[in-house]
């Protein structure tokens, strides 16, 4: 869809590109193993784990798919928005502490890393689980970025929206593939940057082109036809918009659903020091509210078109693209455009990179039992990225929908799989690997059949209904299999935030003799 | 008022959610990274010597 962007905004793109490229490249100087490759050598600075955290759920399902949203459907988007940020401190209660020491004491680099630590009488299952969990949600969420990609780009400079999408994808392989975690934490530290800059710019341009939100909501609550939803917290029975049902789905999805990202919990274990984990919720919560901001911009146009001062777009995932070319001011619009495009390449860089390392070191090192030298390893890690981007392209050809609701179906999928098993199972001591097995079974085959069945009963989603079966499943199957052996250092992981553990940690007073 | 609730929600996300779960996290973290802190001390010279038996150097 050619929005008509002027050619400074293009020029600017063109700038942001060589710009990450570069960044990428020179972080990649110092990837040398795998440990550079999927954990940045455990070796992140504070603000730039936590950023990275943030960058890698803010996606552009969030800052392209949320304002299509709330721009096709009004106030019900807000579930969704307001409770992932929510989900931030849920996910850094549950799993930041406990997976970075993990990281510490035992070794761990990957998700399913946790999993075999976490679930010792069933190794290679567990890899089985998290290597599929992650390669089917990569693929549905990777989608999602590939499309947000082909909309920016084919709203702002003179190609298609194929072309944009492989545009987009091929400069983000390109830094992915060379420098891994090391190159994507510091490429999102600048990308991240721009994205809240975005979001702060547009509540800016809303507040002043609009008005406050009390002002648009107003607007919309006396607007003709189904405008008028836009102001409701959802809409009523019966008409084509979303109902309550898709407003619990979202606040309990996103709400929980945090905790069983694994593009979120991979970024716990680069931490450089452990104990910087207690900064994560307030870090990520603030960081990633100024970049979610974003929404305002779809909220903002639907009010603009209800006033005529903006035509009426046929595909809503264009809201967020047209509102920055038509309502911020051109010398800045350029600079924050370039944030929609960091949103999608930060996530695919992210995504990208712990579906390479289920493959390359789970599957192959861990349940083929190759052992590689680290030079051979990053070379495997490295051709498994290439092949992966390559499938996802191919899964984002095959099938298309709205952004907001693709990402809403591989979110649920990603948490049905691993918020029981590695949020929930590093807090309760009674979790065992059968539990994982059953959690698993719902999370993989039940989101992928919602998704290609499309199977949303009642306007609830159906992705949310998997998830709450697979936490059900879980502690279910957990309590009638016996009861795992630990590792002793896991138990005490596992112990962690446990009142005994509160008292093994006191200094031990040695009896005199 | 009309999109009251969508209002509480905005009010919720800006001005509660994105920082006081965190702060309060953050003010109550002291035990818990003392917890930590115990464990990593008890357990991080094992991982050491698992690392270096997991992959093989090339050419040896």
């Amino acid at each position: 869809m050619n929005l008509h962007a002027p050619a400074s905004m293009a020029v600017t793109v063109v700038i942001y590109f060589v710009i990450v490229v570069a960044l990428g490249l020179w972080a990649s100087r110092g990837t040398r193993n795998l440990a550079d490759y999927y954990v940045a050598g455990r070796n992140a600075p504070r603000w730039v784990a936590i950023i990275s955290g943030s960058a890698a759920v803010m996606s552009g399902f969030g800052l392209v798919g949320i304002p299509g949203l709330a721009y096709a459907y009004g106030g019900v988007a807000f579930f969704l928005q307001v409770f992932a940020i929510l989900g931030f401190a849920v996910a850094a209660y549950l799993a930041s502490r406990k997976l970075r020491t993990l990281g510490e004491i035992r070794v761990a680099y990957t998700v399913p890393d946790a999993m075999v630590l976490r679930y010792p009488s069933m190794p290679n299952a567990m890899r089985i689980v998290g290597i599929l969990g992650i390669i089917v949600g990569m693929l549905g969420y990777l989608s999602v970025e590939f499309q947000a990609l082909g909309v920016v780009l084919s709203s702002l400079l003179p190609v298609s929206y194929w072309s944009g999408v492989l545009l987009g994808t091929a400069i983000v392989a390109i830094y992915t593939i060379a420098g891994g975690i090391r190159s994507g934490i510091w490429t999102d530290l600048f990308q991240f940057s721009l994205e809240m800059l975005a979001g702060i710019t547009v509540i800016v341009t809303v507040f002043i082109v609009v008005g406050n939100p009390v002002h648009i909501l107003s607007v919309l609550a006396h607007a003709k036809g189904t405008w008028a939803y836009h102001a409701a917290p959802w809409w009523p029975a019966g008409t084509a918009g979303l109902g309550i049902g898709a407003a619990i789905a979202w606040a309990f999805e996103f709400g929980l659903g945090g905790a069983g990202q694994p593009q979120l919990l991979a970024k716990y274990y680069v931490h450089k020091k452990a104990s910087n984990t207690r900064y994560q919720a307030l870090g990520n919560g603030i960081t990633y509210s100024l970049a979610a901001f974003m929404i305002f911009s779809g909220l903002g146009l639907a009010a603009l078109t209800v006033q005529h001062r903006a035509p009426l777009l046929s595909n809503p995932d264009y809201a967020a693209p047209f509102f920055f070319i038509h309502f911020i001011p051109t010398w800045l619009s350029g600079i924050v455009f370039t944030a929609l495009i960091a949103a999608s390449m930060a996530t695919v860089n992210g995504f990208s990179n712990i579906a390479s390392a289920a493959i390359t070191r789970d599957f192959m090192g861990g349940v083929l039992g190759k052992r590689f030298s680290d030079r051979r390893a990053l070379l495997w890690g490295r051709l498994w990225t290439f092949l992966l981007i390559g499938i996802a392209l191919w899964v984002t050809y095959a099938r298309s929908s709205l952004i907001g609701i693709a990402g809403t179906e591989a979110w649920g999928l990603l948490a049905a799989v691993f918020l029981p098993s590695v949020a929930i199972g590093l807090n309760w001591r009674r979790g065992t690997g059968w539990g994982v097995l059953a959690s698993g079974f719902i999370g993989i085959v039940g989101g992928t059949w919602v998704t290609i069945a499309n199977w949303n009963p009642g306007g609830f989603f159906g992705i949310a209904v998997v998830m709450a079966a697979s936490l059900v499943g879980y502690v279910v199957v957990s309590l009638i299999t016996p009861t795992e052996r630990l590792d002793p250092a896991v138990e005490a992981v596992v112990a962690l935030g446990h009142p005994q553990a509160e008292v093994d940690s006191a200094p031990s007073v040695e009896p005199s003799t | 008022m009309p999109g009251l609730t969508v209002f509480v929600l905005m009010v919720l996300g800006w001005l509660v959610f994105n920082w006081l779960p965190g702060l309060w996290l953050l003010n109550h973290s002291s035990k818990p990274d003392a917890a930590m802190e115990a464990v990593i001390r008890r357990y991080q010279s094992d991982r050491i010597r698992i690392e270096e038996g997991l992959y093989q150097k090339e050419g040896s």
